[in-house]
């Protein structure tokens, strides 16, 4: 009796850790892909940029709006501590923020019309998309 | 004479032609021994409003009232001046004399300021 | 002869003024985030589009009377006031959404922030409201918007396979992200498919006299109009499959969705972009705030029309000056016009069943539309589609809202 108890318990706690990692793994996973697109966004604007495709002008506003997306994700992903304690959470805020600093160091270098700085940033990015999701 | 159907909410003419609005409420006889009978027909938003509840038409009536513009209203035209029912009431009266073409003319003073009115 | 002319200029309008803020968002999205997937989307949409636009200029043509008045004399006030008040608050939303719109296509150009233009923009509309007739606004926005024709011309060469397209034609399930798969098929549907478009077609059906005798006409601009209309909204979707899809990124800002231009169009994609997105939304802007007028007019018997002088249909101006004032004091409010444009679009679908079951009920009405009245698959068909793209909607928002 208490054995059976004892293991329905266990059986019940485990259910709802795996759910909760489930939803935690899915939030996790919706943020990284948030990151990757904005990261993969930036690419793109830096080298339609370097390409003569945009103009300055358009090339900050883009990045700024780029820029301002990131920082709403990250509060996003800063306002659960659950996901900041888990080690992919926490990684994963670290590499939003180099995004952002890598954002804020590109307006600088296309204001600047300095080619050469923005196509290092572009091998700087710390979220490249992992494929198709 | 279906009174829903034939009456209520079918565009108003007058003897002209010109469109005068919509029928927006029937006023009603009741009698003991026949069945009701329609005595007018009402025009304005404040009874459209009355319709469909009680308390917006008591708001409607009071923004008449705020803007100076409830003479006269609701317009009510009584059974016998209606001259015709088929694709549109035709009634007895002119549209020009009506509350509703003092709210048009009244508004034009202030649209037909505006360069390109006419 | 000048019948074939009124005919081919009616189907160019129609594809001219086909795309706008709603099917530019929902259908860049579409794309990005699951490829060709949801074409069957857009072309279900279109379809129903076209079903109900027919009727619309059928209903108006035969009774002579618009929408929203035939729905009064029928239904009487007490019923309509429900699905009036509904679409009144989705147009003022989406409306805002279109002045936003705009904003942004000018934001693109600028790099001057939209809230900044929208009281330009809003006098803009005013203007062309105020000066035009019917007839110029329904040519100045359609041929003018022929430069969304861009869609066309980027998704053409960006060279897609032409065997995916068509088996995209069919619907299939997602293999990721099901809630927000659903979500987005509803919104396309939400997107296409504006209640005021209906009411707004009857209206100019009315202005502009059509006849019993020129039905064929109205079937021919309805179902080719819309037709090739969709093919642009599908050349959005498979723009932005082809370029942002393959890179991964997720449209969530309208200067993401300009990229998708870069490939096809190098130097030209931002202009293209803004001028594509900007004069879309200004002609539905337009619409809408006439269609404002239109409605309020029509419902509360005033005179009406915009080929008469503004001066001799005062309130009926003011009811559409109305309408457009509240909504530039909601865009000025700075809402993100993407996320304003997805909240309309959604509820768009969640409310249809209300405009659309009445409508089904007066097109099968002899006193309304005498011996033309619709077909019985016809009426099925529709009918289904907007109570399931309700329901369906009505369980998937809420996910999405909440997962998001």
């Amino acid at each position: 009796m208490h054995a059976g108890f004892r293991r329905s318990i266990l059986a019940v706690i485990a259910a709802l850790v795996l759910t909760g990692c489930g939803r935690e793994d899915e939030a996790i996973r919706q943020h990284r892909q948030a990151f990757e697109s904005l990261g993969s966004t930036m690419a793109a604007i830096d080298e339609a940029w370097l390409a003569g495709h945009l103009s300055g002008t358009f090339t900050v506003t883009a990045l700024a709006q780029t820029l301002q997306l990131a920082e709403q994700e990250r509060a996003a992903l800063a306002a659960s501590p659950e996901m900041l304690a888990d080690p992919r959470g926490a990684q994963l805020s670290q590499s939003a923020e180099r995004l952002s600093r890598l954002l804020a160091a590109t307006i600088r270098d296309v204001r600047a019309a300095d080619a050469g700085a923005v196509r290092r940033h572009l091998a700087d990015n710390p979220l490249p998309p992992q494929g198709r999701s | 004479m279906d009174l829903v159907r034939d009456l209520l909410d079918k565009k108003v003419v007058d003897r002209h032609g010109r469109e005068m609005g919509r029928v927006d409420r029937l006023v009603l006889e009741l009698r003991d021994d026949a069945p009701p009978r329609v005595t007018a027909i009402e025009l304005g938003p404040a009874v459209l409003a009355d319709r469909v509840r009680p308390i917006f038409g008591r708001w409607m009536r009071g923004l008449e009232v705020a803007l100076g513009i409830d003479q006269g209203r609701p317009l009510r035209i009584p059974f016998a001046d209606i001259l015709g029912t088929d694709a549109h009431i035709k009634v007895d009266a002119a549209a020009g004399e009506t509350p509703a073409s003092t709210v048009e003319k009244g508004l034009r003073r202030w649209i037909g300021r505006i360069p390109g009115a006419t | 002869m000048s019948v074939i002319v009124d005919l081919i200029l009616g189907v160019v309008t129609s594809i001219g003024g086909f795309v706008e803020v709603g099917s530019i968002s929902t259908s860049a999205q579409a794309g990005s985030e699951f490829g060709f997937q949801l074409l069957w989307a857009v072309a279900a949409a279109g379809l129903m589009l076209a079903m109900l636009v027919e009727m619309a200029g059928r209903l108006a043509a035969v009774s002579k009377q618009p929408l929203a008045a035939a729905v009064r004399e029928r239904f009487s006030i007490q019923f309509q006031i429900v699905p009036l008040g509904a679409e009144l608050l989705l147009d003022l939303l989406l409306l805002a959404a279109e002045i936003g719109g705009v904003g942004i296509a000018m934001k693109l150009a600028t790099g001057v922030g939209f809230q900044w233009w929208i009281v330009p923009i809003g006098i803009a509309i005013w203007t062309v409201l105020w000066r035009c007739g019917f007839g110029l606004i329904e040519y100045g926005i359609g041929l003018l918007g022929l430069v969304t024709l861009s869609f066309v011309v980027a998704a053409w060469r960006l060279g897609p396979n032409t065997h995916d397209l068509t088996r995209s034609l069919l619907p299939s399930l997602p293999q990721h992200d099901a809630v927000r798969y659903a979500f987005i098929a509803v919104s396309i549907v939400g997107a296409t498919v504006s209640p005021y478009l209906l009411n707004f077609y009857s209206s100019g059906t009315v202005e502009e006299k059509m006849t019993e005798k020129e039905l064929w006409v109205n079937r021919v601009t309805a179902y080719m109009g819309t037709g090739f209309g969709t093919v642009v909204s599908m050349g959005i979707l498979v723009t932005s499959a082809m370029v942002l899809g393959p890179r991964s990124i997720h449209v969530e800002s309208y200067e993401q969705a300009a990229l998708m231009f870069v490939p096809a169009f190098g130097r030209w994609a931002i202009a293209l972009f803004a001028l594509s997105l900007g004069i879309g939304c200004f002609g539905a802007a337009v619409e809408i705030s006439l269609n404002g007028g239109y409605v309020a007019s029509q419902v509360l018997g005033w005179a009406w029309g915009a080929n008469r002088p503004r001066g001799s249909a005062t309130r009926f101006t003011a009811a559409f000056t109305l309408l457009l004032l509240v909504s530039l004091a909601i865009a000025i409010l700075g809402f993100d016009p993407l996320q304003l444009t997805m909240i309309s679009v959604a509820l768009t679908v969640v409310v249809m069943p209300l405009m659309v079951l009445p409508f089904l009920v007066l097109m099968n009405d002899e006193r309304f539309v005498k011996q033309h009245t619709s077909t019985a698959i016809g009426n099925g068909f529709l009918a289904a589609l907007t109570i399931l793209g309700a329901l369906l909607a009505i369980v998937v928002i809420p996910l999405e809202v909440l997962g998001g």
